[in-house]
């Protein structure tokens, strides 16, 4: 198990406590934060930021402090590309004596708008974005993997073909799960007897509940790896029948 | 010549010419097509630019800046068309030839621009990110900007990878302070190591710093004395 120290007693601020909404013009997103953080016992004078992140994409807002929370006129995302997986991050900052300490924190806040709820925290989110000449491709974030699909114009109703298309499901599905399996697999520090609430702990949990799959690899040698990730995949195939889907 | 825009058949023009240097079918690029209205587009003002022998990335990213008025034109960070055509009209300081008349081509984009508000891609144009550091950091962007404009060190990659360390200007002093000869105007020896103290340790220990300063407002001799013993070496 990892600790995790908090020498500085920096706050972990509920997420429900911060609600971020995102809008699209043209080809920029902007949001709109409405914070309650009031009554957290924070300093009034304590600086609050907002920052919003993709990848290694970042901006920063300053949104006044903690007694007057003030929206800056300007929230758009000039420096973000298009995406449906924005995180924002939301922190409170002691500047009296320039030392910078962080009071309270909140991170990997999803937005709502008219795409995404952020209300769901599905196992494996879409995100739909510029691929260059691929269709689609499973990325490793942070908060997990995402599967991502191209919003190139040339693909029509490809939220469509996402969400509903078998034949997108039946052909990208089994390959999606046998490389988040692998993935976890190949993680050296990951316990797979250990019950976290990392994103892996979820997919493993994902991986027996559903699927059946109570066992771990047999080794962490290349050959057992793919082998057990091949397992994970056929059994997502068993399962959910996907070479009916193909066929019908 | 007059800056112009690649447009998309420009790029893919630039794009596939590319991909037949790496294959050796081609030898070197084909630039006429800068002049092929097919290829590009007009830029709104008349700027012309000289095809001059730039030492360093310093040297074009200030002569960039001021053609452009980069500083008060900050939305041409993002115009595809424009650093690619740049590219291309600066494609022998982009990517020269070695002593045996070779070229190593890198990745697409080193050299065009695809993507520009991802910081993943964007930060790895050998024109774009260089000009739009030094506008963002002025004389902060020394450090990044001394060497040959092909020339993509450890320090570099691990610093402007991420933009939350390549834009926070107390983080980038301190960098400067630990791996900076400001002297001799050059990385201090060994800072393009990969080991205890180097700029690679420098960026995962700050993001293990962020989870408790904002280090957006400190100043850089507090972040300083933040880092263990294995930076004291830059500074003793």
């Amino acid at each position: 198990m990892i600790r995790k120290y908090n020498y500085t007693g920096r706050q972990k601020i509920s997420q429900d406590r911060i609600s971020i909404k995102q809008d699209v013009s043209g080809d920029i997103l902007s949001f709109n934060a409405d914070l309650k953080i009031h009554d957290l016992g924070l300093p009034d004078h304590a600086k609050v930021y907002i920052e919003p992140y993709f990848k290694s994409s970042f901006m920063r807002f300053d949104f006044g402090s903690v007694a007057r929370i003030q929206s800056p006129t300007d929230t758009y995302l000039i420096d973000i590309p298009i995406t449906d997986r924005v995180l924002y991050r939301l922190k409170i900052v002691d500047e009296s004596d320039e030392k910078g300490l962080i009071l309270g924190f909140a991170d990997e806040i999803v937005a709502k708008n008219n795409i995404n709820d952020g209300n769901k925290s599905p196992l494996l989110p879409v995100d739909f974005n510029e691929l260059n000449n691929r269709v689609w491709k499973l990325d490793f974030r942070d908060e997990g993997p995402v599967l991502c699909a191209n919003t190139d114009s040339r693909i029509e109703k490809i939220r469509e073909i996402v969400a509903k298309d078998q034949r997108f499901l039946s052909l990208v599905y089994p390959e999606v799960i046998r490389q988040i399996a692998l993935n976890i697999a190949s993680d050296e520090d990951f316990d797979f007897t250990d019950n976290g609430n990392s994103w892996q702990h979820k997919w493993v949990k994902y991986f027996k509940l559903s699927l059946g799959i109570v066992y771990s690899p047999n080794s962490k040698e290349d050959k057992d790896l793919i082998e057990w990730s091949d397992e994970v995949s056929d059994a997502f195939c068993k399962t959910n029948r996907i070479i009916d889907l193909l066929i019908n | 010549m007059y800056i112009n825009r690649l447009n998309d058949n420009g790029i893919i023009e630039f794009r596939n010419q590319l991909q037949e240097l790496r294959l050796g079918t081609r030898h070197q690029l084909e630039t006429s097509f800068l002049n092929d209205e097919k290829f590009i587009s007009p830029f709104e003002e008349e700027i012309e630019i000289e095809n001059i022998e730039f030492a360093n990335k310093n040297d074009i990213s200030t002569y960039l800046v001021d053609k452009l008025s980069l500083t008060n034109n900050k939305q041409l960070y993002y115009d595809v068309g424009l650093w690619t055509y740049l590219s291309v009209f600066y494609f022998h300081l982009l990517c020269p030839s070695d002593k045996s008349g070779n070229i190593n081509i890198k990745a697409d984009a080193r050299y065009i621009l695809a993507d520009p508000k991802n910081w993943t891609r964007y930060y790895r144009h050998l024109l774009a990110c260089p000009a739009r550091l030094l506008c963002e950091l002025g004389n902060l962007s020394d450090s990044f900007l001394a060497s040959p404009i092909h020339i993509w060190g450890d320090f570099h990659e691990q610093l402007t990878a991420y933009q939350d360390i390549a834009t926070n200007k107390p983080l980038i002093e301190t960098a400067n302070v630990l791996y900076w000869d400001t002297s001799a105007l050059r990385l201090k020896k060994g800072a393009g190591s990969k080991g205890g103290g180097s700029p690679r340790r420098f960026s995962d220990i700050v993001g293990q710093f962020e989870l408790t300063y904002d280090l957006n407002v400190m100043k850089s001799p507090d972040i300083l004395t933040l880092f263990p013993s294995e930076f004291n070496r830059w500074t003793a």
